[in-house]
């Protein structure tokens, strides 16, 4: 192990039994290359991933996840309290009540999980661990995820309008028609632009291709919920587009599937088995 | 890294590819609007897409 390597994880432990001290405890990940130059993982706050900036050698570059950043998808998804309430606590000892969210509250970002329990951002971003059984899995688009144009991104609002629009078709199996509109057929770009019609009341144009001109392009590391993907299908130049929504890991797909043979909502990698690659595009902007 | 430049078939006009390109991806000719497939990277490759029946 070099020198650099050493005194780097030493630094960084030394930060996460401080960090032990002061907030109970700690979210931190980190992975420290074999020369000691590069710094990778996960810190909970911006606070944080700051405090290491400021300690590291010049020569070392970093690349922190935030789990706090609301322009993130939640790292385990979006979580509601099983009845009235759940009591939230400083630590996962589940020993130091902080905070309490209700269940009219709506939905709370998930960040992290210890034994049995679960670390959340409530909606006015306090941080606090919960007993995992005082909540239940809060769908991406469920309507109770609170509202409130100061303190909660609009993004947050657009996507669960999203959903809203998708789900129907999603829950019905709508069946894939080529050329469909409607709440009985849809084809890809059909159904896209019906649900962005709805949510958004956004007009776009009618087939996949002219809806791939639509907004700017991200990579498929940057694609983030409520791009639009597009793909071919199978071995064919045959175009397709589906919808990125937040998914337990990483980003769903909500599309009207001729594999499927209706409309669908499946994890990237699956979606990617049947489909080949072509672009995202960002559409909705800074939502 | 040198950027990935290619030579639109449709207007003949130089091209440089988004740096995180991926192979398959479609990308459009910043002077004529073509739609390019890329395929492939090493060395970097477009082709004109054409579109298949569905």
């Amino acid at each position: 192990m070099s020198s650099q390597r050493e005194a780097v994880s030493a630094m960084l432990s030394d930060l996460v039994d401080l960090w032990r001290a002061r907030h109970g405890t700690p979210v931190a990940r980190f992975d420290v290359t074999a020369d000691g130059r590069h710094v990778s993982g996960a810190v909970l706050t911006r606070a944080q991933a700051g405090e290491i900036a400021m300690r590291l050698p010049d020569d070392v570059s970093l690349n922190l996840q935030i789990l706090e950043d609301r322009s993130e998808v939640p790292p385990l998804g979006w979580m509601r309290p099983v009845g009235a309430l759940a009591p939230l606590y400083r630590g996962a000892d589940l020993g130091r009540l902080t905070t309490e969210v209700l269940g009219t509250d709506g939905a709370v970002r998930a960040l992290e999980r210890e034994g049995g329990a679960v670390l959340v951002q409530a909606d006015d971003d306090t941080l606090g661990w919960a007993l995992a059984t005082d909540l239940t899995v809060a769908d991406a688009g469920k309507t109770e995820v609170l509202v409130d144009g100061e303190r909660i991104p609009a993004q947050t609002d657009t996507i669960v309008r999203l959903w809203d629009a998708a789900r129907p078709f999603v829950e019905a199996r709508t069946p894939y028609v080529l050329g469909g509109r409607s709440d009985g057929r849809a084809d890809c770009s059909g159904l896209v632009s019906l649900v962005f019609r709805r949510a958004t009341g956004a007009i776009l144009p009618r087939h996949s291709m002219d809806q791939r001109r639509l907004g700017e392009r991200a990579s498929r590391a940057e694609a983030r919920p409520g791009d639009l993907i597009f793909a071919r299908l199978g071995d064919t130049n045959i175009p397709h587009v589906g919808l990125l929504l937040p998914g337990d890991r990483g980003l769903d797909i909500v599309h009207a599937s001729q594999r499927a043979g209706h409309a669908v909502r499946q994890p990237e990698a699956e979606f990617l088995e049947g489909y080949r690659f072509m672009a995202v595009r960002r559409v909705l902007g800074d939502v | 890294m040198d950027p990935l430049m290619v030579v639109c078939p449709e207007c003949g006009e130089d091209v440089e590819l988004p740096e995180d390109v991926e192979e398959g991806e479609i990308v459009e000719c910043d002077n004529c609007g073509a739609e390019l497939d890329v395929t492939s990277l090493d060395p970097p490759e477009v082709m004109l897409f054409e579109e298949d029946e569905k």
